[in-house]
């Protein structure tokens, strides 16, 4: 960077967690040569030992672990250019492993590391227009969503009912973005219901495409991603449960799950 | 990571139907991007002499050399232009961009290399080097006060430290 040069912006996406995230990174990376004028994207698996340091972190939340994930991040942004088109962090894991009913079951960990990633982009570009974007998502469909990729990726054998309940709390994102908003200082945190772009042709894309003030005429000409298929019907819900509840070991119960999964024609959320 | 070359813009396709750009600007002062001579790709493979007509939302439309269709226009869609940095003002001797210290290899005053700047803080108190480095089992940090760092090359990518007495644990 230098006098004539103005520092490079940056808009990082953080998750959270089912609302759109995947989906959201997918359109922007298949449309990343019509928006390379406007954004160069860093998505999940572009720096993946941050991305394994963040979700460490948020299971093992020590000042140790806290630093192995400012060290990634600092070496990875030291690779980026200073100059440039705005840079797009759009990564679920910077939020930290999902929550569930093991070993993370909340988001406590978030505030600490989005201030994190603050401070890291800040000691790499100085004081660049840093801004944040967290989507989020009706506290009962995002309930019933984290329930199904429990159910995909553990042993989850609880009513979907039960875990709503033991759950809810955590869907209940006012104070956690309330704290996430006291690390972020003056540094702007954008909120973007998925309610709120499920209409727009891009889906969950369109805040960050707003965000990054790309014009219309290109918003226009970009190629939607195509309709995941991510939520199940109730009877491959109870099939999956009840593979989770059975005898089979680990193994077997997740090669069960991925055929019937596949067999129901569900993408990967 | 030391930039010889700094991206300055970027062609963001045709606009209109006469052979004009939509030409994105990254500079301070946006239209000063014309005024640095030739643009180059980044690979320095193609470089471009450019006239800006007119503001327009989100950047400029400009006339660029060899560029007379929209077709020729739009296929320019998405290329980043760069610029030699020593086309561009810098700074006044002694003052530093924080991107410019990050990734400098520092020694110290024996020429012993210590490690090399991972971050810049800044808390209120000024400046303080991230230092890490193989021989570190933690990260330093280090005042950038002229008494601990006394000297500063960017061109040969190393700073000098002549750390206070402990902060390299010896």
């Amino acid at each position: 960077m230098i006098a004539a040069v103005r520092p490079r912006h940056v808009l990082v996406h953080f998750g959270l967690h089912k609302t759109g995230t995947s989906t959201a990174e997918r359109t922007l990376f298949d449309n990343r040569a019509l928006l390379a004028p406007f954004a160069e994207f860093v998505g999940r698996k572009s720096w993946p030992e941050v991305s394994e340091a963040a979700k460490r972190y948020s299971q093992t939340p020590t000042p140790g672990a806290l630093d192995r994930l400012g060290a990634a991040l600092a070496a990875r942004l030291s690779d980026t250019q200073t100059s440039g088109p705005t840079l797009c962090i759009v990564n679920v894991d910077l939020s930290g492993h999902i929550p569930g009913l093991g070993p993370v079951r909340d988001y406590g960990a978030l505030p600490v590391l989005i201030g994190e990633v603050r401070r890291r982009i800040e000691a790499r570009f100085g004081n660049p227009d840093l801004r944040f974007l967290v989507s989020t998502r009706a506290s009962r469909d995002w309930l019933a969503s984290l329930y199904w990729q429990n159910l995909k990726v553990s042993r989850l054998d609880l009513d979907r009912e039960v875990f709503s309940t033991r759950l809810a709390p955590v869907a209940e994102t006012g104070p956690l973005l309330a704290a996430v908003e006291a690390t972020l200082g003056d540094r702007p945190l954008i909120r973007a219901p998925l309610e709120g772009s499920r209409d727009h042709r891009l889906g969950p894309a369109w805040p960050i495409l707003r965000a990054l003030d790309v014009p219309d005429d290109v918003v226009a000409a970009m190629i939607p991603h195509r309709r995941l298929k991510v939520t199940p019907d109730e009877e491959t819900v109870a099939a999956v449960l009840e593979l989770n509840r059975s005898a089979l070991d680990d193994e077997e119960c997740a090669d069960a799950k991925a055929m019937l999964i596949a067999l129901a024609g569900i993408d990967e959320g | 990571m030391s930039q010889d070359r700094i991206c300055v813009g970027a062609f963001a396709g045709a606009f209109g139907v006469h052979g004009e750009v939509r030409l994105k600007s990254f500079c301070t002062a946006p239209e000063a991007i014309a005024t640095y001579g030739p643009l180059w790709t980044e690979d320095g493979a193609r470089s471009f002499t450019l006239e800006i007509s007119r503001p327009i939302a989100n950047g400029f439309a400009a006339r660029v050399s060899g560029i007379s269709t929209r077709e020729q226009a739009d296929a320019l869609r998405g290329t980043r232009l760069f610029v030699d940095r020593s086309a561009l003002p810098s700074l006044p001797d002694d003052e530093f961009y924080h991107a410019d210290l990050i990734g400098l290899s520092v020694y110290d005053t024996g020429g012993r290399k210590l490690g090399s700047v991972a971050a810049v803080h800044n808390h209120g108190a000024g400046d303080i080097l991230e230092i890490t480095g193989p021989g570190l089992d933690a990260p330093v940090l280090l005042p950038f006060t002229l008494a601990a760092v006394p000297t500063v090359d960017l061109g040969a990518g190393r700073i000098v430290a002549d750390p206070p007495e402990g902060v390299f644990g010896e």
